[in-house]
C-alpha cells in the first residue's frame, strides 16, 4: 500500500474483511487436522484473527465516518 | 455516526444513513452559510437560468467551496446570486448522494479511461496483487467532474475525503519495527524480548535516539560506569608506565654494562704490558733441551730402518711382540734340513732381514727362560684379540658368522705368512746352492 501513488484508502475495510474471510477459510480447512503442526497453525491462525479483530473494532470509533464514507464514494465497490 | 450494533437492520443500509447525514451536515450546513449577493448588482449578462446552473453553475466558482471556511473566497464580489439557492444545492446533494448509493457499483470495462488489459479486477477480488489497487478511483470522480455528471456535486465531496492520508511513515515504521528488531534467523526469541526490544527503541525515538546508557542524566547506573571507567584509564595508565620503567631499567642495565666493559678493557691492556704470556714468544723462546727424550738417538735408529722410527724405539711397550717374531724366525731357520751353520748367517735374504729389522736386539743365544718369556709375551699378545679395545678384535670379529666355517685367526694368518716367507727364503738359498755346485 504504501508504494501505490494513488489514493488507497478506500481499500482499508476491504483488506481487512479479505484477512477476516482468509483466516476464517484457513481456519476451517486446520479446524479437524490432528497434526501438531497444523494444529499449532490453527492455534496461531486462531489468535492472529483475534489480534485483528480488535483492531477492527477500533477503526471505526476511531476514524469515525472516515473508511465508511470513502468505502461507500468507491464506486467500484460501494456497500 | 448513528450505527447501532443491536439494530436488525443490515450494516449496510445503517451505513448509507449515516454517511448521507454526514453529508447533510458536513457539507449541505456549510452551503446554506454561503452569503448570497442582492440580484441588484450583478449584470445582467452573468445571469444564468437555474435550470441549467445544475450543470455549469460550478464554473464560477471552486470546486472546494463546499468544504472551506474562506468565505471571501466563495464569494466573489462580483459573483451574484446566478446559483441555485443554498437550500437547493443543499437538496441536490442529497439527492446526488441518495442516487449514488442506490445505483449499483461501475464496472471497470464500463468506464472508458481504464486500462482494458486490467479488466480483470473483478475476476478475483480476493486476490491482493497489483490489479488490486486499480482502477484509480481519483480518476474517475475527476471524470464525474470534467463531464458535470449527475454526481458532479458528490465529486466535491470525495475529493475532499480522499485527500486525507490515513497512513504515513511512522506507521509503517511500526509495523516493520518488528522486522527490524528480530530477523529471519531470530525464530527461538520470545514474544516477550520482542516486547521489550520495541519498547526500548520507541522509548530511544522519543528521546531523540537516547538511550539510558548515553544520557547521564537517564542512566541510573552512571557513576559505577564512571568509576569503573577511571579504573580501566588509571590501569592503562599504569600499564604503559610499567613498560617505560622497564625499558629505562633495561637501558641502565646496558650502560652499566658498557662501564664495566671499559674498565676490564683497561685492565687487560695493563695486565698485557706487565708480562702476559705469548704464543709467538714462547716458540720462539722453547729449545730442544726442555724435552725429556733421546731426541737425536731416536732419529739416527729411524734412518736405518724402513719402518717409522717410533716403531724402532727401545722404549716402545710393544716391543717384546717384534723380538716374539725374530725368535721365531730364528726357530725355522734352525729346521734340521736347513742346518747349515756357515752358510746360515749369510744366507738370510733382504725378506728375512726386513722381518729381522731388530735382529740387533734379539739375540740367537737367548736361553730357554728368555723364550719362555717371550711366550709369555706371546700369551699376553694373544690376550689382546680377546680385549674389546684392540682393533684388530674387531676386524676378526666382523667376518660373518657361518657355521661349521673354520675362520682363519690373526695368529694363524701370521703363521702361515711366516711359513710362506721361510719357504720361500729356503727355496732361494737352494738356488744359490745349487749355482755354487
Amino acid at each position: 500500500m504504501s508504494k501505490r501513488h494513488t489514493v488507497t484508502l478506500h481499500h482499508v475495510i476491504t483488506v481487512y474483511n479479505d484477512m477476516f474471510e482468509h483466516m476464517d477459510g484457513v481456519m476451517r480447512a486446520l479446524s479437524r487436522k490432528k497434526t501438531p503442526w497444523k494444529e499449532d497453525l490453527f492455534f496461531a491462525v486462531k489468535l492472529a484473527r483475534q489480534k485483528l479483530s480488535k483492531y477492527y473494532a477500533e477503526v471505526t470509533p476511531t476514524t469515525g465516518m472516515l473508511l465508511i464514507s470513502v468505502h461507500i464514494l468507491d464506486p467500484f465497490r460501494k456497500l | 455516526m448513528d450505527i447501532n450494533p443491536e439494530d436488525q437492520t443490515s450494516y449496510t443500509a445503517q451505513y448509507q444513513e449515516a454517511f448521507l447525514k454526514y453529508v447533510e451536515n458536513e457539507y449541505c450546513a456549510e452551503h446554506r452559510r454561503v452569503p448570497v449577493n442582492k440580484l441588484e448588482t450583478v449584470p445582467t449578462s452573468n445571469l444564468v437560468p437555474s435550470a441549467t446552473a445544475s450543470g455549469s453553475y460550478q464554473s464560477s466558482f471552486d470546486p472546494y467551496d463546499l468544504s472551506s471556511d474562506d468565505e471571501e473566497y466563495l464569494t466573489p464580489n462580483d459573483v451574484v446570486e446566478t446559483t441555485p439557492g443554498p437550500s437547493d444545492r443543499a437538496a441536490r446533494l442529497l439527492t446526488a448522494a441518495r442516487l449514488y448509493l442506490n445505483s449499483p457499483p461501475e464496472a471497470p470495462k464500463n468506464w472508458g479511461q481504464i486500462n482494458p488489459n486490467l479488466n480483470d479486477y473483478h475476476s478475483d477480488q480476493m486476490e491482493i496483487s497489483s490489479t488490486f489497487w486499480i482502477p484509480d478511483i481519483t480518476d474517475w470522480w475527476r471524470q464525474q467532474e470534467d463531464t458535470h455528471s449527475k454526481y458532479a456535486d458528490l465529486s466535491n465531496v470525495a475529493r475532499d475525503i480522499f485527500s486525507i492520508i490515513p497512513h504515513g511513515f511512522g506507521v509503517e515504521a511500526s509495523f516493520s519495527l518488528g522486522r527490524d528488531v528480530i530477523g529471519w534467523r531470530q525464530s527461538k526469541t520470545t514474544g516477550e524480548t520482542l516486547r521489550e526490544k520495541v519498547v526500548v527503541r520507541q522509548f530511544a525515538r522519543a528521546n531523540n535516539g537516547v538511550l539510558a546508557g548515553t544520557d547521564p542524566e537517564l542512566d541510573t547506573m552512571n557513576t559505577e560506569n564512571d568509576s569503573e571507567m577511571k579504573k580501566e584509564v588509571e590501569e592503562r595508565k599504569l600499564h604503559g608506565m610499567a613498560k617505560v620503567h622497564d625499558f629505562l631499567e633495561m637501558w641502565q642495565g646496558s650502560q652499566n654494562l658498557r662501564v664495566t666493559q671499559k674498565e676490564s678493557r683497561a685492565q687487560n691492556k695493563q695486565m698485557t704490558a706487565v708480562g702476559y704470556i705469548s704464543d709467538t714468544e714462547e716458540i720462539v723462546k722453547s729449545s730442544w733441551s726442555l724435552f725429556q727424550h733421546d731426541g737425536a738417538a731416536a732419529f739416527k735408529l729411524s734412518e736405518g730402518s724402513p719402518l717409522p722410527p717410533a716403531l724402532s724405539a727401545k722404549d716402545l711397550p710393544g716391543g717384546q711382540t717384534h723380538i716374539l717374531n725374530v725368535r721365531r724366525i730364528r726357530r725355522i731357520n734352525r729346521h734340521p734340513v736347513e742346518s747349515d751353520k756357515d752358510s746360515a748367517p749369510e744366507s738370510i735374504s733382504d725378506t728375512e732381514g726386513w722381518l729381522n729389522w731388530n735382529g740387533d736386539l734379539d739375540n740367537p743365544n737367548d736361553s730357554e727362560d728368555d723364550c719362555a718369556a717371550d711366550d709369555d709375551s706371546d700369551i699376553e699378545h694373544n690376550n689382546c684379540i680377546e680385549d674389546p679395545e684392540c682393533p684388530e678384535q674387531q676386524d676378526v670379529s666382523a667376518a660373518p658368522n657361518v657355521p661349521r666355517l673354520v675362520r682363519p685367526t690373526r695368529k694363524s694368518k701370521r703363521q702361515a705368512e711366516k711359513v710362506l716367507v721361510t719357504v720361500n727364503a729356503v727355496e732361494t738359498r737352494r738356488n744359490k746352492g745349487g749355482k755354487k755346485k
